[in-house]
């Protein structure tokens, strides 16, 4: 994955991790956040701050946009506009 | 008590979902009464299990089907969102539930039963539905993790779920708040908690219907919150991410925190961060409630975790059986004055209740004014956050997984969620495994909570002479010099 928003939630998917996760690692996955190691806490407080950053709200229950990065990323630019 | 509350306050509220809608007692009594007579139209007869499977942004849903259900003198067993399907699989078959009333979106794995969701069964009937209850019938089975992996079902009777709770409108709990707020799930037993504390409580119980912790304080500040029930992980996150900085938290009266015992640095920082705050703990268990014990926090007794009550009584208890003097260190005892019980475990429930008291799984000792603290102890099920989890249950689907050939889980330190659940795991010969696609093999079989955060791929298991798997030794390689193959990637 590429692009600003793309680098900005890669980042903030490590600072989520408390850096168990590296943004580069993340830009190159393909599979779920949970599949990559994202415990249930850190992926609240990554949907906390996609909300406080961006104006996004997600929905945890309704699994798309959070079943993997390429998505996440997608689901936040087209809501940005 | 749903018929008493709602001819006593027909138009109050007793349930915000946020973000999704209301409910008042008269509406709760009335849809409750209506599933009911679909139920028993449906043909579910008095003891039947009926599972409920909700989310948390149907919980005004999940609290009429669960009245509907003991309505109809079944047995209602909630069941998270968050639960694997095979999670799901072997608790409906366990319990032998004939139906499963779902939330939006949801749906119950496939069986000999049928599904609907509640507005389905709505309309038929109106008005009680008839059928008599007594005080000890089966009202209710929550499930949880047991030592031996398996989830075990908690029964609970109508008396045990009634005890205690207040009728009478100048008593009722909490009388100095218009809203509790909390964000249990459902299928919990803090989750049980809070729905009696909608049914016979004064505030209006109020939840988010997606939950994280930003929306959590958003929802004190705006609704001026007065009582607030959450976990220690969730108060450490609040004070981490400095929320009570950007949020106002002076209406909070009474803090509440169950699960676990809090850290007394925690303690202290929660009553700087809610000034106006009593800070309470709460600790029992699914099976001993509702004994419990309630600790205001103390500086002077900063560990401590309360004396009982709510007519439950505690004990230390040495290994013959008998109760231990203060300030030695034993079993934990909680004896609950409408005991629970496995429901179709005789031997399960043999090894957890005695003579109606009940083993919390934990050490611990009194101090000389009888307040409890607890001390570490090595067992197969540790705490997460606000979940048990059985280390076994996750090495049971690890060894599913066709290129493992040996696991072991243990729980770690972590810094918010007290213990994180980490995985050693040796793959067969020539077989290469990649952590990815591990935790994606353990989500259909493991709920959210079970997944083990950190994972290391090994050559083999630190052992013992008689083979067995030494946890403290797996333990001590996840410490900050681990040097596995590959850690959680």
């Amino acid at each position: 994955m590429t692009g600003p928003v793309a680098a900005r939630l890669a980042e903030m998917v490590e600072t989520a991790s408390d850096g168990r996760l590296t943004a580069g690692e993340v830009l190159r996955s393909e599979g779920s956040l949970a599949a990559l190691g994202l415990a249930s806490l850190e992926l609240l407080r990554l949907v906390d701050g996609i909300e406080d950053e961006f104006g996004v709200v997600l929905d945890l229950g309704g699994g798309a946009p959070l079943d993997g990065f390429p998505s996440l990323v997608g689901h936040v630019a087209e809501n940005l506009r | 008590m749903l018929a008493l509350r709602a001819a006593q306050e027909p138009e109050r509220t007793a349930i915000v979902v946020e973000g999704e809608g209301t409910l008042t007692f008269g509406a709760w009594e009335r849809r409750s009464q209506a599933v009911a007579h679909g139920l028993l139209d449906r043909g579910v007869r008095p003891g039947d299990r009926v599972a409920l499977l909700f989310g948390s942004r149907d919980w005004a849903d999940f609290a009429v089907a669960y009245c509907a259900v003991q309505l109809a003198g079944a047995v209602a067993v909630p069941l998270s969102d968050r639960l694997a399907p095979a999670e799901l699989r072997y608790m409906l078959g366990h319990c032998e539930a004939s139906a499963v009333l779902c939330g939006r979106d949801l749906k119950a794995p496939e069986g000999d039963r049928w599904t609907a969701a509640p507005a389905e069964l709505e309309g038929a009937g109106t008005g009680p539905v008839g059928v008599r209850i007594a005080p000890g019938d089966l009202a209710q089975i929550l499930y949880t993790s047991g030592t031996t992996g398996m989830p075990k079902g908690v029964g609970a009777s109508h008396a045990n779920l009634a005890f205690g709770c207040e009728t009478r409108p100048n008593r009722r709990r909490f009388g100095h708040s218009r809203h509790l707020l909390h964000a249990f799930p459902i299928g919990t037993n803090a989750g049980q908690t809070m729905l009696l504390n909608a049914l016979d409580a004064r505030p209006a119980m109020l939840t988010p219907g997606r939950f994280t912790p930003g929306r959590f304080a958003r929802l004190i500040e705006s609704y001026g919150v007065g009582t607030v029930f959450l976990v220690p992980t969730m108060a450490i996150e609040l004070l981490n991410t400095g929320l009570h900085e950007r949020h106002d938290f002076s209406s909070v009266v009474l803090l509440g925190s169950s699960a676990s015992a809090l850290p007394p640095s925690v303690s202290v920082r929660l009553t700087a961060a809610f000034p106006n705050a009593t800070v309470t703990n709460y600790y029992t268990s699914t099976e001993a409630a509702p004994a419990q014990t309630i600790m205001i926090f103390d500086p002077a007794r900063p560990g401590a975790l309360g004396r009982p009550a709510s007519g439950g009584a505690l004990r230390v208890t040495g290994p013959d059986g008998g109760p231990l003097p203060p300030g030695e260190t034993g079993e934990v005892w909680m004896r609950s004055p409408a005991p629970r019980s496995y429901y179709r475990d005789e031997q399960a429930s043999a090894e957890a209740f005695r003579g109606g008291w009940v083993r919390m799984g934990d050490l611990g000792y009194l101090d000389a004014d009888g307040y409890l603290y607890l001390v570490d102890r090595e067992s197969d099920v540790v705490k997460s956050g606000a979940f048990k989890v059985s280390t076994l249950q996750v090495e049971a689907a690890l060894y599913e997984h066709p290129q493992i050939a040996e696991a072991a889980v243990v729980g770690v330190p972590h810094p918010v969620l007290g213990t994180a659940i980490a995985a050693a795991v040796v793959p067969r010969p020539a077989a290469e495994v990649s952590v990815a696609d591990l935790r994606a093999f353990l989500m259909e079989r493991l709920a959210g909570h079970e997944l083990p955060e950190r994972v290391l791929v090994v050559d083999a298991l630190p052992k013992n002479q008689s083979g067995k798997v030494v946890k403290t030794e797996v333990r001590r390689r996840f410490g900050a010099d681990a040097t596995g193959r590959t850690e959680g990637v």
